[in-house]
C-alpha cells in the first residue's frame, strides 16, 4: 500500500481462473493484452465469450476510471463503444486485487494503422478522431490521457475507439493522468486545467508523432522541447502537409474547439481540391487553344502549299 | 465540505542517505505528529541507489505516514505531482476508514460492496481536487546532486503547472538543505501565487553534507510561518 509501481506483475497467468468475490463469476485468463499505468488487461472467456478484464492494485485510481467510463455512457449513449459489465474483487494468494470487466476491442491502434499511408487517410483520421473527442467535450469532458495507444481502429469497419479512462476530467479542474509527450504543460504550451485544447493539443501531438515517427519527437522533447523545431520538420513530412497550418494553430493555442478544427480541416481539404480542379482546368484550356493553334497552322500551311 | 479540508504535507526530493543530524525516520514521525505528511522521492543514477538508501527512503515515508517512489532524474518532474496526489488521496481514504470502523466496526474499504465503494472514490477524489494543499518542496543540494539541478529546476516548474491547474487553493514553498549558514535554506516563502515563481535554483550551487533528519525538523518549524502570514504578496526570494 505504501508504494505502487508502473506495471505490476500479478500471479495471472494463462489458464488462471479469476473468481469474482461478490458477483461469483468465473473468468478464464487466455492472455496478457497489455499493461498500463493503473493496470494491466487480460484477455479472458465468460461462457466462450471473449471480454478484456483489467486488474490494479490500486483499487481508487480503477474506481476513478470505472466511474468515469459510467458517467461518459451514461451521457452519450453507446458513442463510446465501451461499457464496465462487471466490477468485483478476487482474491489470489491472500491478497485483494479489484477488477472490472469489458467489451473485447478488435482493433490495431491509429499508428499501426497509418504506417506506410498517405496524405489522405492521415486527413481523414485526424477528422474522425476530433469529431470522437468532440461527443465527450459536448458533455463537459476532456478526455485528458490521449495517446496513440489509446485509440483504437477496427479495420473492418473503420470505427474508432477509445480505451484507458483513467485521465477523463470534469471540464475546468486539474487533468488527474497525463502522458508528457502528449501534455500541453510539458511542452511549455499551457497548464493542466481541463478545456478542451488540452486535447485538441495531445491530438495534434500524437498526429506529428505519428507523422515524423517517435524517436524523432523524443528526441526534441528530451533536447529542447521547443515547438518551433516541430513547426520546423511538420511541413517536410508530405502525410502531414494539408494539416501543418492546422497543427501549428492548435499547437500555439489559437484553435480552441473542437468544432473550429473541423471547419478548419474541411476548409483545408475544400481548397485542395479546387486547387487541383484549377490546375487540370488550366491544362486543359492550354490543350484546347494550342489545338487551335496547331490547326489553324496546318490550315496556312496546307493554303500555301 | 471539500474545500474546508486542508492538507500538510512535506515533499523530500533527495538521491542519497542522511549523514548527519537525527534520524530522518524520527524527524518525519514528529512532522506526522503535526499533522504533516512527509513523501519522499528518490533519485537513482544509472538505476542505482543503493541497498541503504532505498530502505532510508521507505522508512522516511511510512513513518511520514507518506508515499514513496524510486525513479532516475528524468522521471522526477511527472512523480513529483502523481506523489502529491495519490498522497492526499490516501489521507483522505484513511479518513474514511476511520469513519467507517466508527459507524460499521470495520475500516476495510475492501469490505464493502464495489458498488458503494465507487460512491467513496468519486467522493475522495473530488475532496483531493477541490481541497486546500499546503506543500514544502524540500530538495536536498548536497554535493552529489551537483549534476542533477536542471533537471531538478524543470520538475519544480511542472509542479507549478500541476497546482495551478487544480481547483483548490494551494500554498508552496520551495526549500533546499544543507543552507549556508542555517540547516535549510528558504528559496521561496509561502505563496499562493505559484506561477510567479521562477528560477528557484538558479546559480545554486549544490555542496556539503545530507543532514536530512535536521532539515525535515527545521521545515516542520517552516511549517508555523504559514499559520502567521496572511498570504498574498510573494515576499522577495532569500538567497
Amino acid at each position: 500500500m505504501n508504494t505502487w509501481s508502473k506495471s505490476v506483475l500479478f500471479p495471472i497467468h494463462p489458464g488462471t481462473i479469476i473468481k469474482g468475490k461478490w458477483n461469483r463469476k468465473e473468468y478464464v485468463v487466455k492472455r496478457i493484452i497489455g499493461s498500463g499505468e493503473n493496470g494491466t488487461v487480460y484477455l479472458v472467456a465468460l461462457f466462450e465469450r471473449l471480454y478484456a478484464l483489467k486488474v490494479s492494485l490500486v483499487t481508487f485510481d480503477l474506481s476513478y476510471e470505472i466511474n468515469s467510463i459510467n458517467r461518459l455512457n451514461k451521457a452519450l449513449g453507446s458513442i463510446l463503444g465501451f461499457s464496465v459489465l462487471d466490477v468485483d474483487d478476487v482474491v489470489i494468494q491472500g491478497e485483494v486485487y479489484t477488477f472490472y470487466v469489458m467489451p473485447y476491442q478488435v482493433g490495431i491502434t491509429i499508428e499501426q494503422h497509418l504506417y506506410g499511408k498517405g496524405q489522405k487517410d492521415y486527413t481523414e483520421l485526424f477528422k474522425q478522431v476530433i469529431k470522437l473527442i468532440d461527443f465527450i467535450h459536448n458533455e463537459a469532458y476532456v478526455y485528458g490521457d490521449l495517446k496513440p495507444e489509446h485509440i483504437l481502429i477496427d479495420t473492418s469497419t473503420n470505427q474508432l475507439s477509445l480505451i484507458d479512462f483513467g485521465g477523463v476530467t470534469i471540464k475546468g479542474e486539474g487533468i488527474r493522468q497525463f502522458t508528457e509527450l502528449f501534455d500541453r504543460g510539458s511542452w511549455k504550451a499551457g497548464n493542466r486545467k481541463a478545456n478542451p485544447h488540452y486535447d485538441l493539443f495531445s491530438i495534434a501531438m500524437i498526429f506529428v508523432q505519428i507523422g515524423i515517427g517517435r524517436n524523432k519527437l523524443l528526441k526534441i522533447f528530451n533536447q529542447t522541447r521547443s515547438l518551433n523545431e516541430v513547426y520546423d520538420i511538420i511541413p517536410k513530412i508530405p502525410s502531414l502537409q494539408l494539416l501543418t497550418p492546422i497543427f501549428k494553430k492548435i499547437l500555439q493555442g489559437k484553435l480552441l474547439d473542437s468544432k473550429e478544427v473541423i471547419n478548419e480541416i474541411d476548409n483545408q481539404i475544400a481548397s485542395n481540391n479546387k486547387s487541383k480542379e484549377t490546375t487540370s482546368y488550366h491544362w486543359i484550356d492550354w490543350l484546347f487553344n494550342s489545338s487551335i493553334l496547331l490547326f489553324l497552322s496546318l490550315f496556312i500551311y496546307f493554303i500555301y502549299h | 465540505m471539500a474545500q474546508s479540508v486542508t492538507f500538510n504535507q512535506i515533499t523530500l526530493i533527495t538521491d542519497g542517505c542522511s549523514n548527519q543530524g537525527i534520524s530522518p525516520e524520527e524527524a518525519a514521525r514528529q512532522a506526522l505528529n503535526q499533522a504533516i505528511t512527509t513523501n519522499v522521492i528518490g533519485i537513482t543514477e544509472q538505476e542505482i541507489l543503493g541497498e541503504h538508501g532505498r530502505i532510508e527512503v521507505e522508512k522516511i515515508a511510512l513513518a511520514g505516514g507518506g508515499l514513496y517512489q524510486i525513479v532516475p532524474i528524468e522521471q522526477v518532474a511527472k512523480t513529483v505531482q502523481m506523489v502529491t496526489r495519490q498522497a492526499m488521496n490516501r489521507t483522505i481514504q484513511q479518513a474514511v476508514h476511520t469513519q467507517l470502523m466508527e459507524i460499521m466496526g470495520k475500516g476495510d474499504l475492501n469490505e464493502i460492496v464495489p458498488k458503494k465503494r465507487l460512491e467513496v472514490a468519486k467522493m475522495v477524489d473530488q475532496m483531493a481536487e477541490y481541497s486546500h494543499l499546503n506543500v514544502l518542496l524540500l530538495i536536498d543540494t548536497s554535493a552529489s546532486m551537483l549534476n542533477k539541478m536542471k533537471k531538478l529546476e524543470e520538475a519544480i516548474f511542472d509542479f507549478q503547472l500541476s497546482l495551478q491547474s487544480r481547483t483548490g487553493k494551494s500554498n508552496l514553498s520551495i526549500v533546499t538543505f544543507p543552507g549556508r549558514n542555517d540547516v535549510i535554506s528558504i528559496r521561496v516563502p509561502w505563496t499562493d501565487e505559484i506561477e510567479q515563481i521562477r528560477n528557484v535554483l538558479y546559480k545554486m550551487k549544490p555542496g556539503g553534507n545530507t543532514p536530512t533528519g535536521t532539515a525535515i525538523q527545521a521545515s516542520i518549524a517552516h511549517f508555523d510561518r504559514l499559520k502567521n502570514k496572511s498570504l498574498g504578496v510573494l515576499d522577495e526570494y532569500m538567497v
